[in-house]
């Protein structure tokens, strides 16, 4: 069986055209029902347009539908870089304990401080705060002077990190007022309802940056795939590449939390997709892992928008249910020698 | 074509845990030479050979490679010109054979023609050429071992440091990737536990036992019957190159 | 001759004591049915709405104890309520409850009678303690799907007056709340106007479903509900749908989690919304938490609702 499947340039393009198509019909269908002329004359900023369609196209679809694509890739790549430094298939981008921790603080500012300077603060940065603790409490747990950042401790370390935020937000949510932890709670099964343009910055730039700095390393994580010790002999420096790449993965995902709450399945399955697809070697597993996460995470955001409407669903709970299936198809028709 | 040594170890020392894996070890290799360590199993081979392709760092002592402290030398550098065979397992999926033999090349920087020439050439010798597409996950223990072998090949460094270069490999193997390493003319240090495969290829033997080097020289130098029977408790002689066993001591 | 006037006094006493002493009291709820002898004189309330009206029957004399307030209390039954102890701030714990060695428990809210709280009212009433839940939270009577009418509360209000033996009080306050309701309806201050109910939320809008006591708050003044095709009691709904709505006035709900100042700040805030009519023109009506849920002072969020609509103008 074939390591290499379809052609990488082919695949790449494919999915490069995918993502624009589902960025379009992210922004053409929403929960508003519009006629088909007065979404073309909103997207083109015709004068003829509807102010308030073009402000609803423009000043919410749009953004929304680009921090969804960015939180999307921004976890894909996360995952990849998790399950190649850890050589670990079931590796997540929430194994270091991150979106426990943005949850715990983002429900306990929620509870316990004023609304006023939550809203002034910003629940968002309050998150990744949260998730970037929790992150270096993972590594201090797991670092030992002799022996580095040893894999299993780590992962170990991760789980106890992830366990005890988790019973924080518990904690609170369960004292708290059930008025007040709705909020909460929504939040936490993650929507991107709410984006401004401001909002994006953070992520739009930072992605950009760990990819290209990914890609540019992606033989060295290729090497990591072969063992710690074959890596080292091959002249990679994996104490130093783990801890990198490991904070960018922290970074990238600590934004991702911050902008559109907690989704799951992503950082897991996408890689796991991509791979089946183009193969393990990290040049053209990154751009396409890249790709894959945003085209799942704005269709399924769509989804969540139009199948319970004028009622919005979170992203977690359509999540899995849509893009199980895709995996598994892709699956099985590998599984077959395709 | 200077007879310096290639490596230098002086007075080496691990520690790990309270505990000395490693003592008062120095030995030089020349270049162009086949070593081999041999010693029974705990005797520290491993260990030595990990300090050398720089998987760990030494607690003490020096290893000098071409004439330079290998602290001074960069990562790269290093790997362009030192390559080992690790005995590490490791289980790989999704990267295909030909895809493992060319991060073999990691530490240089070819073309993408040289690259793909090497790498064809290493498939050829480990006799995986047809293989090259196919993912290298379905490999068997044998396999997974001729395919290392094959990065080296490909990677062609001045000094080849090879542990347990015989694991997994059935004989016809065993015979055709050490002479195909052997006909390089680099310089090689391999730990053996089988002696009659060292003698075929060894020019001198290094002895280890409980962390030291006992002895380092010809073959027949090194295995005296009394050699045999302290370290490998053993009671045998070695006799024109092959190694007669005469029972346990 | 002196000894006659004495017999009919004893008799006439004896003849009205009777009455109470023989009689068997019970009082529906649900799908359970309570039992007593004489009227309850240990009660403990959940929730404001059965505080509430407990008080407004001025039986506060039988409470030993109260839990859970949403928000303030009336300054007319300050001095009652005070009087009677406060058991916990949510729902007390199980034990906290039994050991008031009450006779009668009275809730406002199912969840008083749910696993996480109190536990299920057919348990309680096993360990011979009635039970009661306001009737419009009784699932199995009103269905999601079904408009919510005033007619629970009433039903409320005449269960406990007949359990209590107030029935001429009980009947007096809804009549009272009858013809207060009737005069809004005359007056329709809302006069169709298109409405969005605004609880709290900003990544959705929660708001009033087709069928619960939001929807017939806005029912009661004459108001449309964007949402009223929405099942349920309330409904998250999404900003596009909000927008697409075309609110004509909104109506803010006021609570201690989220004010209507923080509402309004949000709203102005937000680039569309910002645009929207309503808000442009500011027609933001507010009404207070309690005026969202059907007991004794939904009347007066209605009555305050229809009066600051009349204000409003067109």
């Amino acid at each position: 069986m074939t390591a290499r499947r379809g052609k990488p340039v082919l695949l790449l393009v494919l999915a490069g055209l995918a993502l624009l198509l589902a960025g379009l019909a992210g922004v053409y269908w929403g929960t508003a029902e519009l006629s088909w002329g007065a979404r073309l004359e909103a997207l083109l900023r015709l004068p003829g347009a509807e102010r308030h369609l073009m402000l609803i196209i423009w000043e919410w679809r749009l953004p929304r539908v680009l921090m969804v694509a960015l939180v999307g890739a921004a976890l894909a790549l996360s995952g990849v870089l998790m399950q190649a430094l850890l050589r670990n298939p079931l590796a997540d981008p929430y194994l270091l304990g991150l979106s426990s921790g943005a949850s715990a603080v983002a429900t306990a500012a929620i509870v316990w401080l004023p609304a006023a300077f939550v809203a002034s603060i910003g629940l968002p940065l309050l998150a990744f705060a949260g998730a970037m603790l929790a992150f270096l409490v993972t590594l201090g747990l797991a670092f030992s002077p002799a022996r580095g950042l040893d894999r299993l401790v780590l992962i170990l370390a991760g789980i106890a990190v992830s366990l005890f935020f988790q019973s924080v937000s518990a904690f609170f949510l369960h004292i708290a007022d059930p008025h007040a932890t709705r909020a909460a709670l929504q939040w936490l099964m993650g929507s991107a309802a709410g984006t401004v343009w401001r909002d994006l910055l953070p992520l739009a730039v930072a992605l950009p940056l760990v990819a290209l700095v990914s890609l540019r390393f992606s033989p060295m994580l290729d090497a990591v795939l072969l063992g710690d010790e074959r890596a080292a002999a091959l002249g990679v420096p994996v104490s130093w590449l783990r801890s990198g790449f490991f904070t960018a993965a922290a970074l990238l995902t600590g934004l991702s939390v911050a902008g559109a709450g907690i989704v799951g399945f992503v950082g897991l399955i996408v890689p796991h997709m991509a791979r089946l697809l183009i193969g393990a070697t990290h040049r053209r597993l990154i751009p396409l892992a890249l790709l894959l996460g945003a085209i799942v995470l704005v269709l399924v955001d769509l989804l969540c928008r139009i199948v319970l409407a004028p009622q919005e669903l979170p992203l977690g709970v359509l999540l899995a249910l849509f893009a199980a299936p895709p995996f598994i198809l892709i699956l099985r028709r590998v599984r077959h020698g395709i | 074509m200077a007879s310096e040594p290639l490596l230098t170890v002086d007075d080496l020392l691990l520690r790990k845990e309270g505990k000395a894996l490693l003592q008062g070890v120095g030995f030089a290799l020349r270049p162009g030479r086949f070593y081999g360590l041999i010693g029974p199993n705990g005797a520290g081979k491993s260990s030595l050979l990990r300090l050398l392709y720089r998987a760990e760092r030494a607690s003490g002592g020096s290893i000098r490679f071409a004439g330079r402290d290998i602290g001074t030398i960069g990562r790269r550098a290093y790997a362009a010109r030192v390559g080992a065979l690790v005995q590490e397992p490791v289980s790989l999926a999704g990267l295909s054979l030909g895809e493992v033999i060319r991060l073999g090349l990691l530490p240089l920087r070819l073309a993408p023609a040289d690259a793909a020439a090497r790498t064809a050439a290493a498939l050829a010798t480990i006799g995986l050429a047809d293989r090259a597409d196919d993912d290298a996950a379905r490999l068997s223990g044998g396999e997974q071992q001729r395919l290392f072998f094959g990065q080296l090949l490909a990677l062609d460094p001045e000094l080849y440091l090879l542990d347990e270069p015989h694991n997994h490999l059935d004989l016809h193997f065993q015979y055709r990737l050490l002479d195909a390493i052997r006909r390089r003319g680099r310089t090689v240090l391999a730990s053996f536990h089988d002696i009659t495969l060292a003698a075929r290829y060894c020019d001198e033997a290094l002895l280890l036992d409980h962390g030291r080097l006992l002895e380092q020289g010809p073959l027949e130098t090194v295995l005296t019957p009394q050699r045999l029977a302290a370290v490998y408790r053993i009671d045998g002689h070695f006799d024109a190159g092959v190694l007669r066993v005469h029972g346990p001591v | 001759m002196k000894t006659l006037p004495l017999f009919a006094a004893a008799a006439g006493l004896l003849l009205a004591a009777t009455p109470t002493l023989a009689q068997d009291r019970q009082i529906e709820s649900c799908e359970t049915v309570s039992s007593f002898t004489t009227a309850p004189s240990r009660v403990i309330t959940l929730n404001q709405q059965a505080t509430e009206i407990m008080l407004a029957l001025g039986l506060e004399g039988q409470l030993v104890g109260t839990a859970y307030l949403d928000d303030a209390i009336p300054a007319r039954w300050q001095a009652a309520y005070d009087s009677v102890p406060v058991l916990a701030e949510q729902y007390p714990a199980r034990e906290v409850v039994l050991a008031q060695n009450p006779d009668f428990l009275f809730a406002g809210f199912n969840s008083a009678f749910g696993e996480k709280a109190l536990g299920s009212q057919e348990e309680w009433n096993a360990l011979g303690i009635g039970t009661y839940l306001v009737n419009v939270e009784c699932r199995n009577l009103h269905p999601a799907d079904v408009k919510l009418t005033t007619a629970p509360l009433f039903t409320d209000l005449e269960r406990i007056g007949a359990l209590f033996g107030v029935e001429d009080r009980a009947a007096a306050v809804a009549d009272d709340i009858r013809s207060r309701l009737d005069a809004v309806a005359d007056a329709d201050p809302g006069q169709g106007r298109r409405a969005f109910l605004y609880d709290s939320g900003t990544e959705t809008a929660f708001s009033a479903g087709c069928c619960g006591a939001p929807g017939l708050l806005l029912d009661a003044v004459g108001l449309t509900n964007i949402a009223a095709e929405v099942e349920g009691r309330w409904a998250d709904l999404a900003w596009e749908a909000v927008v697409t709505g075309a609110p004509d006035v909104i109506v803010l709900v006021d609570a201690e989690w989220s004010t209507a100042a923080e509402k309004i700040a949000y709203l102005k805030a937000d680039p569309v919304l910002s645009e929207l009519d309503a808000v442009r023109h500011e027609r933001f009506v507010t009404v207070p938490f309690s005026a969202t849920v059907l007991g004794v002072r939904f009347i007066e969020g209605v009555e305050g609702l229809g009066a600051d609509l009349a204000a409003l103008g067109q």
